[in-house]
């Protein structure tokens, strides 16, 4: 059972969309993210290393071929953080009871 | 001291973890291409073998061999080049589901070429196979939609 612990880094919103990605993936390529959130490559390196000095991403940069290529994937602790902050979000759904469920 | 969001955010929140996690998802999930080109390269391959033509079967098994080796690559490759989706996912009950729906083509398809032959109807082996290419056309709506939310709970719930 997870610890229900909101998490203030996780909750910003493109922040989740990244962490939410990467929870359900081994690892994900750079462009993959940087596509499925839509976001700019900038603004997607920001959040990679904002999570990266959490803790939360572990960032890989390898060469395919002779193309680099940057990839990432949740850390232990970003995957605890992001378990126990939807186990939170939950709990708030929960105590609010069917009201608030998305259409 | 972080503040709680209200409980409408919270639920848009966990809409939108579900919404990118079956993003993931469908990277995982066979496209519906790859059953179309199995079944017409089981058909095509079938009525090659019916001919009884060597020069034919040669080209035949040689098309058969790389198409598939060509389909299930480019399956394989789809994943690998963007996102890996954990393995995880599928849990014991994915990997059932898989298996249930590969026997069970395989044993109506075993059945309907049986019959077939045993009733001396024309190009029964060509026959089976657009038996088994629609089988797997025809189940493969269902059994996504069964991965598919098996590999969601799964992500809901965390699985490792």
């Amino acid at each position: 059972m997870t610890e229900p612990k909101f998490d203030d880094l996780v909750h910003a919103p493109t922040r989740l969309s990244i962490v939410s990605l990467l929870a359900a993936a081994e690892w994900a390529d750079f462009k993959f993210l940087r596509d499925t959130v839509g976001t700019s490559d900038s603004a997607l390196s920001k959040q990679l290393t904002t999570l990266e000095d959490a803790g939360y991403v572990e960032i890989r940069k390898h060469f395919v071929g002779k193309r680099p290529r940057t990839s990432a994937r949740l850390t232990e602790a970003g995957r605890a953080a992001f378990d126990g902050h939807v186990a939170a979000l939950q709990e708030i759904v929960a105590r609010a009871g069917a009201t608030v469920l998305p259409d | 001291m972080h503040q709680q969001p209200p409980p409408r955010e919270a639920a848009d929140a966990l809409a939108e973890i579900r919404q990118r996690q079956g993003q993931v998802i469908e990277r995982a999930l066979i496209p519906k291409w790859f059953w179309w080109a199995i079944g017409l390269l089981v058909v095509g391959f079938s009525a090659v073998v019916e001919t009884g033509d060597g020069r034919a079967l040669g080209i035949g098994t040689t098309a058969f061999v790389l198409g598939n080796c060509a389909a299930v690559g480019a399956v394989a490759l789809r994943g690998v080049r963007r996102a890996q989706p954990r393995g995880t996912l599928l849990g014991g009950a994915g990997v059932l589901m898989i298996l249930g729906f590969t026997l069970g083509v395989l044993v109506v398809t075993t059945l309907a070429s049986f019959s077939l032959n045993a009733l001396d109807v024309p190009h029964s082996a060509t026959l089976s196979g657009v038996v088994c290419a629609a089988l797997m056309i025809g189940g493969e709506p269902f059994l996504t939609r069964r991965l598919r939310t098996t590999m969601l709970d799964r992500a809901a719930r965390g699985a490792r």
